[in-house]
C-alpha cells in the first residue's frame, strides 16, 4: 500500500525553474510545473494523457505555441519506452496579451498542457511505465526569464483480464479538465462550419454562436503571414475572412498551412476549434504566393 | 570624415568590429564583389531597390531605412556611413535571457554571436555588426548603465547603439531580442528574423545560422533564402 501511495504522490513533485543568477534587478518569478496522469493505470493500446500544469505568479505570463509578436513557445518533451508514441502537445486556448510591441498569446496564473501518448499493444511484463517529462518556457512581465523543469512520472501498467475490456477510467479531476470548452476541438465537430482558401484569404463560415463573436488566433507555418480578419454576419451565419501571404523562400521546407484557432467569445475559457488548411502553392495563380526563385 | 577613416577610427577605439578588428578590415574596399552571374535578376532587383530613396519602414528587398544613433560611448553611427558594407543589426537587451542576460539561451553566451563573427572574418568583404538597444521601459540612465555593464561582462566589441524611445526599432519593426537584420552592400535589407533555428540553444555549432546564411548571400549577390523567419526572444521593451 505504501508503495502505491508513493507512486501516486511522486508525480505531484513540484519543480521550480532554477537558472543562473541574473544581473537583472528584477526578481525571478517562480513558475512551477507538476505532471499528472489522467488515468490511474495505463494498459495496452489505449490512450494515456499526461497533464502538465504550470503555476505562474500573478501578473506574469508564459506563451502559447505561437507566442505572437514576441516571446517563445512553452514546450514540453516526453521520453518514454520504445513502442509508446508521444503525440504533439495540446495547448488550450490562449489569452490575448498586449505587449508594448504588439499582440502576444499566452497564459496567466495557471495553465495545463496535455501530452497524449499511445501505448503499444504489448509490453514486457513490468509493473510500471516510466516517462521523463521536461519543459521550458519564457516568463515575462516587464522583464523576461527563461525557465525549465524536468520530472519523471511512473504509471502502473495493467493488462486487462479479458480482451475487449473497457479502457482505464479517467480520474474525476481529469474528466472535468478534458470536458472544458477551451481545448481545441476538430473543426468538423462543429456542425455546418467550414474552412477553405479562396484567392488569398482563409474563409471560415458557420452558424453564429450564442457564446460570442467568432475570431481567429493565427498559428501559421513558416513563410505564412496573416493579416487582420474581417468578420461579417448574414442570416444567422458568420464569415471570417483572413488575408494571408506566403513567401515560398521562407517556408523552411515545410508545406505551408493556413493554421490557427477559430474562437468564440472573448474569454480564454470559451470554445475553440482547430483550423488547418493546406495552401496549394503549385496550382494557384494567387498573387499572395510569392516565389522569388522563379 | 570619409567612410574608411571613420571605420578605422572606430575600430581603433575598439568600438566597432567583430572581434577586435575584423569588421574594420579595409583591404577589400567598399565595393560589392562581383558575383558569378552578376547579372542575375535578384542582384538587379537589389540594385534597383538601392537606387530608390530610403523608406521609413523596413521591408525585405527594399532599401533599409536610414538611421543615426549614438552608441554607449557617445559615438555617432549613421547607416549611410557603412555604404558598400554588409551591415548586421542585432536588437539587444542586456536583461533578456535570449540576448544579453547570463543564461544558457543567450546567443552571446552560447557562442552563436562569436560563430557569426568568425564566419564574417572569413568573408573578404567588410561586415559591420551593430547591437541596437531599444529598451525604453526604464529611465535612460538605467538602460545606459545596463548596456555598459553587459558590454563589459560579455567583452563586447561591437558598438551598442542606444535607441531610447524605440524610433529606429519601430521603423525596422524589431519585435524581439534578438531580432536580426542583414543589409547588403547596396543598402538593401535582405534578411530579417531569427538568429538561428535553435532558440533553446541545444544544437551548439549545428544550429542553422540565418545571419551567416544572409551574409553569404550578400557576399555572393544571390537571393537570400530564407529572407524572413519568425524571430524568437523577449519582446522589445518599447515605451508604452
Amino acid at each position: 500500500m505504501t508503495g502505491w501511495l508513493l507512486l501516486l504522490l511522486l508525480p505531484f513533485a513540484n519543480l521550480s525553474a532554477p537558472e543562473e543568477a541574473s544581473s537583472s534587478p528584477d526578481i525571478r518569478p517562480e513558475v512551477s510545473m507538476k505532471v499528472l496522469s489522467c488515468t490511474e493505470v495505463v494498459g495496452p493500446d489505449t490512450w494515456l494523457v499526461l497533464a502538465c500544469t504550470f503555476n505562474i505568479p500573478d501578473k506574469w505570463h508564459i506563451y502559447w505555441k505561437n507566442p505572437g509578436i514576441s516571446g517563445v513557445p512553452t514546450e514540453i518533451r516526453v521520453e518514454g519506452p520504445d513502442g509508446f508514441v508521444i503525440k504533439p502537445v495540446v495547448y488550450p486556448r490562449p489569452q490575448v496579451i498586449p505587449d508594448s510591441g504588439g499582440i502576444t498569446y499566452g497564459y496567466e496564473k495557471e495553465v495545463t498542457l496535455l501530452v497524449p501518448i499511445h501505448p503499444p499493444a504489448t509490453w514486457p511484463d513490468q509493473p510500471e511505465v516510466e516517462f521523463k517529462v521536461s519543459a521550458d518556457w519564457l516568463v515575462c512581465r516587464g522583464a523576461c526569464f527563461f525557465g525549465e523543469a524536468e520530472t519523471t512520472i511512473r504509471i502502473p501498467w495493467l493488462v486487462p483480464a479479458e480482451q475487449g475490456a473497457e479502457p482505464p477510467p479517467l480520474k474525476p479531476w481529469a474528466t472535468t479538465l478534458l470536458a472544458e470548452a477551451y481545448w481545441p476541438r476538430p473543426l468538423k465537430r462543429r456542425p455546418e462550419t467550414t474552412a477553405k482558401i479562396v484567392d488569398s484569404r482563409l474563409i471560415i463560415e458557420g452558424r453564429v454562436s450564442q457564446v460570442g463573436k467568432a475570431g481567429f488566433l493565427p498559428d501559421p507555418t513558416p513563410g505564412v503571414t496573416f493579416g487582420e480578419p474581417v468578420h461579417t454576419i448574414n442570416d444567422g451565419r458568420f464569415v471570417l475572412s483572413v488575408p494571408f501571404r506566403v513567401r515560398l523562400a521562407d517556408t523552411l521546407g515545410q508545406p505551408p498551412l493556413a493554421r490557427g484557432l477559430l474562437t468564440f467569445g472573448d474569454k480564454a475559457t470559451m470554445p475553440v476549434f482547430d483550423v488547418s488548411v493546406p495552401i496549394n502553392v503549385s496550382s494557384t495563380n494567387d498573387s499572395s504566393v510569392i516565389n522569388e526563385k522563379e | 570624415m570619409k567612410i574608411n577613416t571613420l571605420i578605422l577610427s572606430l575600430a581603433t577605439a575598439g568600438v566597432l568590429a567583430l572581434g577586435s578588428s575584423a569588421m574594420a578590415c579595409d583591404k577589400c574596399g567598399c565595393q560589392t564583389k562581383a558575383a558569378p552571374g552578376s547579372t542575375a535578376p535578384a542582384k538587379d532587383a537589389a540594385k534597383d531597390a538601392a537606387k530608390k530613396a530610403a523608406p521609413t519602414k523596413a521591408t525585405v528587398g527594399m532599401k533599409a531605412p536610414a538611421f543615426e544613433l549614438m552608441d554607449i560611448d557617445g559615438k555617432k553611427h549613421k547607416l549611410a556611413d557603412y555604404a558598400g558594407k554588409i551591415v548586421v543589426l542585432e536588437w539587444y537587451n542586456p536583461d533578456c535571457p535570449f540576448s544579453g542576460k547570463a543564461s544558457g539561451q543567450s546567443v552571446h553566451k552560447r557562442g552563436t554571436v562569436s560563430r557569426t563573427h568568425d564566419a564574417a572574418k572569413k568573408m573578404d568583404k567588410e561586415v559591420v555588426y551593430l547591437l541596437v538597444n531599444s529598451t525604453s521601459n526604464a529611465p535612460k540612465e538605467a538602460v545606459m548603465k545596463r548596456s555598459i555593464e553587459s558590454r563589459d561582462e560579455w567583452k563586447l566589441t561591437s558598438p551598442i547603439l542606444v535607441d531610447y524611445g524605440g524610433a529606429v526599432g519601430r521603423m525596422y519593426a524589431a519585435k524581439t531580442t534578438p531580432h536580426m537584420f542583414v543589409i547588403n552592400g547596396d543598402g538593401v535589407l535582405i534578411y530579417e528574423g531569427a538568429y538561428t533555428d535553435d532558440r533553446r540553444g541545444g544544437k551548439g555549432g549545428e544550429e542553422k545560422n540565418y545571419v551567416v546564411n544572409a551574409m553569404a548571400a550578400a557576399q555572393s549577390g544571390e537571393a537570400c533564402s530564407p529572407a524572413s523567419t519568425r524571430p524568437w526572444g523577449c519582446g522589445v521593451k518599447y515605451p508604452r
